[in-house]
């Protein structure tokens, strides 16, 4: 038990411990927090910028591909020109100005060619050809002129030019009257290729955009080895860029905005249209084309980069941070719930303590207990087979104890062999009928003698009904039992000696009896009347000596003590008595109410009954005779009043009816012979129970009432 | 002796039943032998020394001195002759184990003596059923003396 103790306050102060050193955060706590968080970060960075790089490679692909539209696009339209050239070619560079339209309307320019205002010829004139050439242009077109006029040797007039109508402007333009223009016409002419111009305002002013000129220059035929012959003139066309683009390149589908210029002149621009915020990517690029360097600018448009905004590393970031406040929420759930289990764990072992310390004082007034007292404690462990003995059975049985538990068949081999079956059935009688368990058996001394042992228990049941323990006490009851065995046998003597008594008085009485009434037969007719009357007196008085003999017999058997106890019902023991009775029509006998059944002597209690009602009978001084039986559970076991509606008996004789051969009727006056209340009470004080007289001078009846010890009949749960 | 008479054996140490006995057949009416014995030895020897006639009915005490009724009736049932003889016990002990014992030796009743008068009229009464119901075995005495 000390040992408990000490346990358990060592349990204790490793609690405390444990709660002293119990902080919400560990290292390692903090190491997976930051580890995680760090974790989380790295995962969101990369996959942002595995993002951006995606896109990136996406605008790239996307501004190349316009780039290289671009490029095709223009290619188309050199084709175009080439084409003009080719015309003119056929023609024999003849080609008047309706053949020119003819020519000029096959191409449905703008249908295939977006953007291309018209396609025109220009023919190169030396100011002394100036007149011949306006004349032979106004036998077709009668208002045709150069403009505007400028001091040039060399004209570069716009001739022909479809579909003429807004082109009207255009019509007699001399390329010289302007740098821009004219620089590229001089460089197409001699490079022999298709050239552009710079950006320029075009007479046809189409939404008042920027545009170009693209020529193609055609020459005299000359043989091969001389290079190029004379320029006669050039195929060009006006474009506008911005209807370009939107004919060729459907701006809707694009994921990119870009502006175009030519040295800082802007020829197109739909990035200032289109963006309000900056671009995430821009791409400048410089494409070298037809003679002239057009810068292009690139910006990723916003349908481009919702791609960059995709979720997922947003998700990475939330769903990290989301876990990690998970964690230390858990971090702190799980301290709290620590800490919560710490203080129970110390509330527990604070109880068990306490517990401990009662067990202990428990154990010491137990052990106090058993130690002063000449009883020893038995406890059987039926599940177990195991047998706890206290000391005192060792003492008892002279043996010297190694070890308080013994094995079950170390008992049975101490016990008595008379004793084996007997106390065999006890215990299974206790088990498995709950027959109370109050033994007495004999178990072999270390000196081969046998000592008494009075024992009795109690078993616990599981709640299926198996027995799982039995424990109880024992006590040393030879030098008791060899005086009992004595007294018995000094009984059994003197029991004998009545019986015989009674059998040999007998034998006289009844020829006592016998003589008088042969006396009074045979010599009746010679006696007077009072000899014969002293004849009956005497008849009387032998019959009552016979009742007495037979009563002392009955008294002197009651003191023997009865082993056959059994389970009784009073109010059957006591329907069967009255039958045995043969009462009359006027004598009525009442239990008036139902009780449960005892263990005890039956034939014991069917005596005290029989007397009580006789003796209430026998007193009656009435022809309507009553007797009621009541009945009730006392603490240890039953109290019974059996009252009759008799005369009723004196206070100061409540004492004396029970004394030996007392009647309160005088002899041989109802044949009572003093000794039915004695034995009523030699009976129940055996019975350890107690008896007495209820009976109210001056009113009528009276009461038996007697105590009943003995185990009842639990109902059956 | 008139073998048609009925002959009664009566083994009691008690005189007095024997005055009983006679004036209960009296009363009866029925003429019978009575004859008496005082205690079993004094009976083995009258029954084994043929001084008396076959006896049709025997009365017997228990409580006697020498020898009492049931070592007599042992006695007498280890006898071929006296087997099957009618017994009574007529007796004052009411004690279990002497009416045990006596039915063990196939007794014909068991009359307990008491000082009341209905026990009297008893006996007579049964003297005489069995005296008209039974046909009396002539070659009883025949018999015994083969």
């Amino acid at each position: 038990m000390k040992n408990s103790i000490q346990r358990a306050d060592t349990i204790e102060r490793g609690i405390q411990k444990e709660m002293d050193h119990a902080h919400v955060f560990k290292w390692f706590h903090l190491a997976v927090i930051v580890g995680s968080l760090v974790f989380t970060l790295l995962s969101w960075q990369i996959s942002k910028q595995q993002l951006a790089e995606k896109v990136e490679v996406e605008f790239d692909r996307e501004w190349s591909t316009l780039l290289q539209l671009i490029s095709d696009r223009m290619k188309n339209y050199e084709e175009l020109l080439w084409s003009g050239v080719a015309a003119i070619k056929s023609h024999d560079n003849k080609l008047d100005r309706l053949t020119w339209r003819s020519y000029a309307d096959q191409l449905a320019l703008e249908k295939r060619f977006p953007g291309a205002l018209g396609v025109g010829v220009i023919y190169e004139v030396e100011r002394h050809e100036l007149a011949g050439f306006l004349a032979e242009q106004r036998a077709f077109a009668p208002d045709f002129d150069v403009h505007p006029s400028v001091d040039v040797d060399t004209f570069y007039p716009i001739t022909y030019i479809e579909p003429e109508l807004g082109n009207k402007k255009a019509v007699g333009l001399d390329m010289a009257h302007e740098a821009n223009r004219l620089n590229a016409t001089l460089v197409a002419r001699s490079s022999a290729g298709a050239i552009m111009t710079g950006p320029i305002q075009l007479v046809q002013g189409v939404q008042n955009t920027p545009g170009f000129l693209f020529f193609a220059p055609f020459y005299e035929e000359k043989s091969s080895d001389q290079g190029v012959g004379d320029l006669i003139g050039l195929v060009y066309s006006p474009l506008v860029f911005k209807n370009l683009i939107l004919g060729t390149l459907g701006a809707d589908q694009r994921r990119v905005n870009f502006s175009l210029s030519d040295a800082e002149f802007t020829l197109y621009d739909e990035i200032a249209e289109h963006e309000l915020a900056p671009a995430k990517f821009v791409k400048t690029k410089r494409l070298a084309l037809y003679g002239r360097d057009w810068d292009f600018e690139f910006h990723s448009t916003p349908e481009l980069e919702a791609h960059l905004e995709s979720n997922l590393p947003s998700y990475i970031l939330i769903g990290g941070l989301v876990f990690e406040i998970f964690y230390i929420v858990a971090l702190l759930l799980l301290s709290q719930h620590r800490k919560n289990a710490m203080g129970l764990a110390q509330h527990i072992v604070e109880e068990y303590k306490l517990t401990a310390q009662k067990n202990q004082d428990i154990e010491q007034r137990h052990d106090l207990a058993i130690k002063g007292s000449a009883v020893g404690l038995w406890d059987w462990d039926i599940v177990l087979k195991d047998v706890f003995w206290s000391d005192h059975f060792f003492d008892i049985l002279g043996v010297e104890k190694i070890d308080n538990h013994i094995e079950l068949t170390y008992f049975l081999d101490r016990l008595h062999p008379d004793d084996k079956d007997r106390l065999a059935r006890e215990v299974e009688g206790h088990l498995h009928g709950n027959e109370p368990f109050n033994t007495e058996y004999r178990l072999k001394h270390e000196d081969g003698h046998y000592v008494w042992i009075h024992a009795s228990g109690q078993a616990l049941w599981s709640p299926d009904g198996t027995a799982i323990r039995m424990s109880g006490s024992a006590s040393n009851i030879t030098e008791k039992k060899l005086a009992a065995e004595e007294l018995l046998s000094l009984n059994a003597e003197l029991t004998k000696f009545a019986h015989l008594a009674s059998h040999d008085l007998k034998t006289p009485l009844r020829g006592i009896s016998n003589l008088t009434q042969w006396i009074e037969e045979d010599q009746g007719h010679a006696l007077d009347e009072e000899s014969i009357e002293r004849l009956h007196m005497i008849r009387e008085r032998v019959l009552l000596t016979q009742n007495m003999l037979q009563d002392i017999l009955t008294y002197s058997e009651s003191g023997v003590a009865s082993v056959q106890t059994e389970w009784v019902s009073p109010s059957l023991l006591l329907s069967q008595i009255v039958e045995y009775m043969q009462l009359s029509e006027q004598q009525q006998v009442v239990f008036s109410n139902e009780v449960p059944e005892i263990y005890t002597v039956e034939t014991q209690l069917r005596q005290v009954f029989t007397n009580a009602i006789t003796n209430a009978f026998n007193h009656h001084d009435l022809e309507q005779q009553n007797v009621v039986v009541a009945c009730e559970v006392v603490r240890d076991g039953l109290r019974f009043r059996i009252t009759d509606d008799g005369p009723g008996i004196p206070k100061n004789y409540h004492e004396q009816v029970f004394e030996l051969f007392n009647t309160l009727k005088a002899k041989g006056k109802g044949g009572g012979t003093g000794l039915g209340m004695s034995i009523i009470k030699r009976l129940v004080e055996g019975q350890k129970g107690e008896v007495h007289i209820e009976s109210t001078d001056g009113v009528r009846g009276t009461s038996i009432c007697f105590t009943w010890p003995a185990i009842l009949k639990q109902e059956a749960a | 002796m008139d073998d048609q008479k009925l002959t009664v054996f009566l083994v009691d140490d008690d005189e007095l039943e024997v005055m009983w006995l006679k004036r209960q057949i009296a009363n009866t009416g029925i003429s019978c032998h009575v004859v008496h014995a005082s205690d079993g030895e004094e009976a083995l020897d009258l029954l084994h020394g043929k001084q008396i006639p076959f006896p049709h009915i025997i009365f017997l005490d228990i409580n006697m001195p020498k020898m009492d009724g049931h070592e007599f009736l042992a006695q007498l049932r280890q006898d071929p002759t006296y087997k099957s003889t009618v017994v009574f016990m007529m007796t004052s002990s009411e004690a279990l184990i002497d009416k045990q014992k006596a039915y063990d030796k196939n007794v014909a009743g068991y009359l307990l003596k008491a000082c009341d008068a209905s026990s009297e009229q008893r006996i007579g009464t049964l003297i005489q059923c069995y005296s008209d119901s039974v046909q009396l075995p002539l070659d009883g005495a025949d018999k015994r003396q083969n």
